[in-house]
């Protein structure tokens, strides 16, 4: 793939007459809406507010063959495409389960890309030394392959506004005021809730002892 | 409960917050909040994994790569030995730095294996185990890099903080024993298990370091007076045997030992001495210095160091379970003495709507013995001998809760099943052959016969109902028999009660099957009785 320009892919050009409105501190479910009513201003917001966070976690989440650093911004670019089209069909759960929806097919995305990835034969460059899997990618290395699926089938349990705050915090590194934006709530508020959402997800996981 | 609830928010409060893991609030959690800590305990590794990678580590611009090695960015030396060097090492794939542990290597034979078990150490993720990412022999040199783990090493908390308490004690004994029980699944030893090579991390993590494929290296140097290895030795290998999971075991608790004692259990400085003060257990009790201790604890550390590997437990796993039993059943104590008279109460409801047969009880039970990848069916009647490893396979036709005890007579069975940390757990799901005791997720568990007696009476209960009598019962006895009797071992009847024998009747496993109404053949209660006798020998 080439590396393509955010402006090839994503309508950025502001149409003449339409009105630009303050997209900086709107919370994610207002920029949703006014996307879904067609407004590519709020379109333009929510890819700056989701794209470098969804970047940084795709680079620790692809195998080394796909973490060239254009393939990783097709890669979200893509993600943040689809999500895009199919915003009509995002049922929101509350707030914070936009992230958690953008994190779900960009997984997915991720998954197509190492299947693909493994059917193309350079990928025989990968490390035969380490034979953890066929594609490790850094956070499969790190923890295993056994621990990620567990946690990632844990997360999917729970209900989509708590997987957007653990997400949020522990994946995407954001903080508790950057959260509560996004929530709609106060950094307090957030810091409670994500200990509780967590409470749940370790109640969910079955505890690792392989 | 509430406060455990609390406890569990404040223990992922600080998760999210990037804060230490406390684990002194986590080991005191019990009961499903105990399995949620094992949860939290994971998650706050995953934490660490995630931020690592989203904080990109500041390269060639804060450190100068000194060398590449194996397509590392070699960035500083943390530390060296006799044995080789350890360095500060960025790995590119990875995103991450590495710990690199470098060495001179002479010998083509000696690197293979190195890099051989290296490869297997990698392919071995556990939280209590340093992860191994690669290995390679380069230019004269061999090298292993695994995760940096940034913490201190049990040596110098013991140093700088003093004895260890009971509950830090037996929460590094558990973490460790997981760890090991992984490395031995994988039909490997440690081999090098001590103070200096466990390391706590800054989360509170437990994590066991520095693997035989390092130390094959430093044979020449295995009895050099360094740092008090060979007080970890077990007696089989001064003897010559290589270190296998039981010599691991020997030197954990050695190691345990020491965190409660400051002190080696053996200490002459020549070798053949050392055997001899091993294999008669010339050591000071832990009880005397330590009095207080559990009982439960002492015996549960002081069997991991018993002289003959047969006598000590039947796998680290077993360890565990004992470690766990020594200091949960605490809280449970205040709670079946005070409820004990409401619970037969409420028992006597329970056994009334049982006797509504809803529908017919279905369920097949069979005891066998495993050998060398065989397994024989049992029948009742049939000797077993000392070593024997038992297992029960239960397969029921609806949910079914199982309770197993060993029967020798005395006023306390010995609870067999269930047994704290072993999975499956009650009710046994249908549609399953299980296999009793189960597994730690790990292993799968066999009861093994460590004593001689005139034979082995298994009593089997069970119900498409929980029986809370029995399991208050199981509660009651934890307490009042003897700290051993969550081992997945047996012969424990011949240990003398730590406590007066409980006041009143109906405490007996006899009076228990009669209360519960084994005599009247309900349809939705089940209670068998194996017996095998021991083999002549």
């Amino acid at each position: 793939m080439s590396a393509s320009s955010l402006a090839q892919v994503l309508p950025f050009g502001r149409r003449n007459g339409e009105r630009p409105a303050a997209t900086g501190s709107e919370p994610t479910e207002v920029l949703i809406r006014r996307v879904r009513s067609g407004e590519n201003v709020a379109r333009d917001a929510l890819v700056r507010r989701f794209l470098p966070l969804l970047r940084q976690w795709a680079h620790g989440r692809l195998p080394r063959a796909a973490r060239d650093l254009h393939e990783t911004e097709d890669l979200v670019q893509l993600a943040l495409m689809r999500a895009l089209r199919q915003i009509d069909h995002f049922e929101s759960e509350g707030p914070g389960s936009f992230l958690a929806y953008l994190r779900q097919i960009l997984l997915n995305q991720v998954r197509d890309e190492v299947r693909r990835l493994m059917r193309r034969p350079e990928s025989a460059e990968i490390d035969t030394e380490m034979p953890d899997t066929d594609l490790p990618s850094p956070v499969e290395q790190l923890v295993g392959h056994e621990r990620l699926r567990a946690y990632e089938s844990a997360l999917a349990s729970l209900p989509k506004r708590q997987q957007g705050l653990i997400v949020m915090r522990l994946e995407f590194g954001m903080s508790y005021p950057e959260i509560a934006t996004e929530v709609g709530s106060t950094p307090d508020a957030v810091r409670v809730m994500v200990a509780r959402a967590l409470v749940q997800l370790a109640t969910a996981l079955k505890p690792h002892q392989a | 409960m509430a406060g455990d609830k609390q406890d569990l928010e404040r223990i992922a409060a600080g998760i999210a917050d990037d804060a230490a893991l406390d684990w002194r609030l986590l080991a005191r959690l019990d009961g499903d909040d105990a399995d949620a800590g094992d949860g939290l305990r994971e998650l706050s590794q995953l934490a660490q994994v995630f931020r690592g990678l989203q904080i990109r580590p500041e390269r060639s611009s804060a450190s100068r790569v000194q060398f590449r090695f194996a397509g590392l960015d070699v960035l500083e030396k943390l530390g060296e030995g006799a044995q080789g060097e350890v360095w500060r090492a960025y790995d590119p794939m990875l995103d991450q730095e590495v710990a690199l542990k470098l060495r001179r290597s002479d010998s083509d034979a000696l690197s293979h294996q190195f890099l051989a078990e290296g490869r297997r150490l990698a392919k071995l993720r556990h939280p209590n185990i340093v992860s191994v990412y690669g290995a390679a022999a380069q230019d004269g040199r061999v090298g292993l890099w695994t995760e940096l783990v940034r913490g201190r090493s049990l040596a110098e908390v013991l140093e700088s903080e003093g004895e260890f308490s009971a509950a830090d004690v037996v929460q590094v004994g558990i973490e460790l024993c997981r760890g090991l029980s992984a490395v031995h699944r994988l039909g490997m030893a440690h081999g090098d298990v001590k103070a200096e090579n466990v390391l706590r991390d800054v989360s509170g993590r437990i994590v066991l370091a520095d693997f035989g494929a390092a130390r094959e290296f430093e044979r020449d140097g295995l009895f050099d007076a360094v740092s008090g290895t060979r007080q970890y030795l077990a007696p089989e290998v001064l003897a010559g045997d290589n270190p296998g999971p039981a010599s691991d075991q020997f030197a954990l608790g050695v190691l345990l030992y020491r965190l409660l004692t400051r002190r080696y259990p053996y200490t002459a400085d020549d070798l053949d001495q050392l055997r001899v003060q091993q294999l008669a257990e010339a050591r000071v009790p832990l009880r005397d210095l330590r009095p207080d201790l559990p009982r439960s604890l002492t015996r549960a550390v002081e069997r991991a160091l018993a002289p003959n590997p047969a006598r000590r437990h039947a796998g680290v796993l077993v360890l565990l379970a004992a470690l766990e039993a020594s200091i949960r059943p605490w809280r449970m104590q205040a709670l079946h003495w005070a409820g004990l008279a409401a619970v037969l109460l409420v028992g006597a409801a329970a056994l009334l709507w049982q006797l509504r047969p809803v529908q017919e009880f279905k369920l097949e039970s069979r005891f066998y013995r495993d050998g060398a990848g065989t397994r024989e069916p049992l029948q009742d009647g049939m000797p077993i001998a000392l070593g024997d490893k038992l297992r029960l396979e239960i397969a029921a036709a609806q949910p079914t809760w199982i309770y197993v005890f060993n029967d020798d007579g005395s006023p306390e069975p010995t609870v067999l099943y269930p047994l704290p940390g072993v999975a499956p757990g009650n009710p046994l799901t249908p549609g399953t052959r299980w296999q009793l005791p189960g597994h730690d997720g790990i292993t799968g568990l066999s009861w093994q016969v460590d004593s001689e007696a005139e034979r082995e009476t298994f009593v089997v209960i069970s119900s498409p109902k929980r029986l809370s009598q029995v399991e208050d019962s199981i509660a009651q006895w934890r307490h009042v028999v003897s700290p051993d009797n969550a081992l997945v071992a047996r012969g424990v009847g011949r240990l003398a009660p730590a406590t007066a024998p409980v006041p009143g009747e109906g405490v007996s496993l006899a009076a228990l099957l009669q209360r519960l109404g084994c005599d009247k053949a309900e349809a939705a209660l089940r209670c068998e009785r194996f017996v095998f006798p021991h083999a002549p020998r």
